[in-house]
Parts: structure tokens; sequence; C-alpha cells
């Protein structure tokens, strides 16, 4: 490791009141592309509509697959619904309310943290 | 079938394209769409994911997402369209960015776009040209050139405002219609049809609005030619 440590936890940034998922469970919810990517949008703006999210994660695709069309998006739906948004609700990170709104309910800095590096090491390893 | 019924057709077929991008790129895509049937939107996405795309959406429905550099590459003047057939699967995303116009149109463009109309069918030589004229002076001021092209084997018909008085196309296939039973006053009409496979079909259809301007589709659709003819003839 480099005297600089670019990776690393920094406990002072870590807010005396946060609540950190279980490693097993953040390591999970960040298993995958998506929902690194979903994490990353959210991080920005939330709440967002189910399906605007749909639209972020099918467009983030297709800008490293190619074009995708309304099957894709029916798929990418599916998922989002049935398997990333659990995991990520499981880890304590978002919640989806009656109106289809998905919240970011915590975003620690840690967590944060985590997926900056994730994404950026995706983009070298890609 | 009327004229009208193809314009609220094409009115409510308008697509939106949603932009996502981390930066100002993709911005200038609404001036750069503005003679296309749809609206341009822009949302930021976090700096993160680098890459801008474009969402495109069809009576509130997902109709497809690709990355706006393939957009832009399609788009730019000088492509040769291949993005679209690399995209197998996926090049009818692009067609909608190809064909139909509705727009709203000034007099001098509306003369432009007819000339151009009538010059495809001058240049292919034979056919259907049926036009509509919302004042008799404008038929009149073309006379030299449907009298040239009647000669030619067009079969050419001719709409003016009911009342008026237009001197005979003598030894022409020019057909002048003043029917009065007609609703197509209030409508600048172009249409032709090639007669053979339609490669050279098209039709410029535009209503006058109350305050004067025009609204319109402009098109090279063999189907939306096809009923354009339907409600005319």
């Amino acid at each position: 490791m480099p005297d600089d440590q670019s990776i690393g936890l920094d406990t002072d940034t870590i807010e005396p009141e946060a609540t950190l998922p279980p490693p097993d469970d953040l390591f999970r919810a960040v298993a995958d592309s998506n929902r690194r990517r979903l994490l990353a949008v959210l991080s920005s703006e939330s709440p967002m509509a189910l399906d605007d999210l749909t639209d972020m994660l099918v467009g983030w695709e297709s800008t490293v697959s190619g074009p995708a069309g309304p099957d894709e998006w029916a798929q990418v739906k599916i998922e989002l619904v049935h398997m990333h948004l659990p995991l990520l609700s499981e880890a304590g990170l978002v919640t989806r309310d009656d109106d289809d709104q998905v919240h970011l309910t915590a975003n620690p800095a840690p967590v944060e943290e985590l997926v900056t590096f994730a994404t950026e090491y995706e983009e070298v390893t890609v | 079938m009327s004229l009208g019924s193809i314009l609220s057709d094409v009115a409510e077929s308008e697509k939106r394209l949603l932009v996502y991008a981390p930066d100002d790129s993709g911005m200038d895509l609404g001036t750069r769409l503005e003679t296309r049937n749809l609206t341009v939107d822009h949302r930021r996405i976090p700096s993160i994911s680098a890459k801008a795309f474009v969402i495109i959406r069809s009576g509130g429905q997902f109709y497809g997402a690709v990355p706006l550099v393939d957009l832009l590459q399609f788009l730019a003047p000088s492509a040769s369209h291949g993005v679209a057939d690399d995209a197998s699967d996926h090049s009818h995303i692009y067609d909608l960015f190809d064909d139909t116009v509705f727009v709203s149109l000034d007099r001098r463009q509306l003369l432009a776009t007819s000339r151009e109309l009538e010059d495809r069918a001058w240049r292919t030589g034979h056919g259907r040209l049926h036009v509509g004229f919302q004042r008799i002076e404008a038929l009149e001021s073309q006379r030299a050139v449907y009298r040239e092209m009647g000669a030619l084997d067009i079969d050419i018909h001719l709409y003016v405002p009911d009342g008026g008085t237009v001197s005979a196309f003598d030894d022409t296939s020019v057909t002048v219609h003043t029917e009065p039973d007609r609703d197509l006053a209030r409508y600048w009409f172009v249409l032709f049809d090639d007669g053979e496979d339609g490669a050279q079909n098209c039709a410029l259809i535009a209503r006058e609005e109350d305050d004067g301007s025009y609204r319109g589709v402009w098109t090279y659709d063999p189907g939306l030619v096809a009923r354009a003819f339907a409600a005319v003839e």
C-alpha cells in the first residue's frame, strides 16, 4: 500500500449517529454494477420514481452495451423490483414507498466512498 | 379520413426525448431537432457515470435508449447512417429521427418546401401530383410550371377555393378543381405519388391557424402520403 493510502476507511468522516449496514449486507448490496449505479443516482437525487430509475439503468447500460428497446426495459424493471431494491433495502440503504418512489434512506460516508471506488474501478477494468 | 385527421394523428405520435448528461453535452439537441415531431428535455446525472445517454418515450411508454454520442453521430450532416445499420435489433429507434417532420411554418418556408416537392415530381417525370391552393394568385404564379409538368407523364390536379375562376390548362393533363363542397380551403398541400415503388413519394400538408401561422406535416412516409391522397381524391 502506498503512503497516501487511496483505499482506506477514514473513521473521522463517519458521523457518530450514522447507522452502518452489517458488512455482509453492504457488500452484497454493492456486488452488482446496477445496484452501485442506483446508489450513485439516488445520492444525487432522491426520491426518484421507479420508472425513472429504470430509465437510468437502461440508459446507463446503453452507453456500455449499445441501444436498448422496450424488452430490455421491462427486464430491467423486473430485476429492479425483485432483486436490486430488496437487497439495497435489506442493507438499510433505500426504501420504496406506496407511490413507487424510491428513497435513499442512508448514505453513510463509507458506503458513498465504496460506491465511488467501485465505479472508478469498473472504469479502469473494462 | 381527412387531412385534419392526418395532422392530429401525427401530433399524437409525438415523442419525448430525455437527455441525461453529467455536463452540458447534448444541450443543443432541441435546436437540432426542432423540425422533428418531438420534445427534448434535459436531466443531470451524477458525474460518476460520465457518459450521457438519451431516453425516448412515446405516449408515456418507454421507446428506446441510446448513447448520446451515437445519436449525435447519426444526426451529423455527413453521417452515412452507419449507426442504424450496426445497431441491428434497435435500428428502428433511429427511424423516428428520419422521416416525418411536424412543424410550425411560415409562408416562405411553405413555399420553399412546396417548390422542393414539385421539383421532385418534375425530376421523376411520371406519377400523380395534387396541389391545394388557398388563393388563386398562388396558382397563377405557378401556372407556367404546371403547364410544362402537365406535358410530362404526370397526372396533375389543382384545387382552388370555391368561387374562383381559373382559365383552363389546354392540351395538358392538368385538371383544376373548384368544387365548393370540399373542406380543403384551410389547407395548403402538395402530394406526390411516383406511380411506381413509392421511393419518390412525398407530401406537405399544412393548415392555417387563426393567427395566420401554419402547422403541418412534411413527410416521405409512403403510408401517410397514401392517406393524404385518399383524403383529397
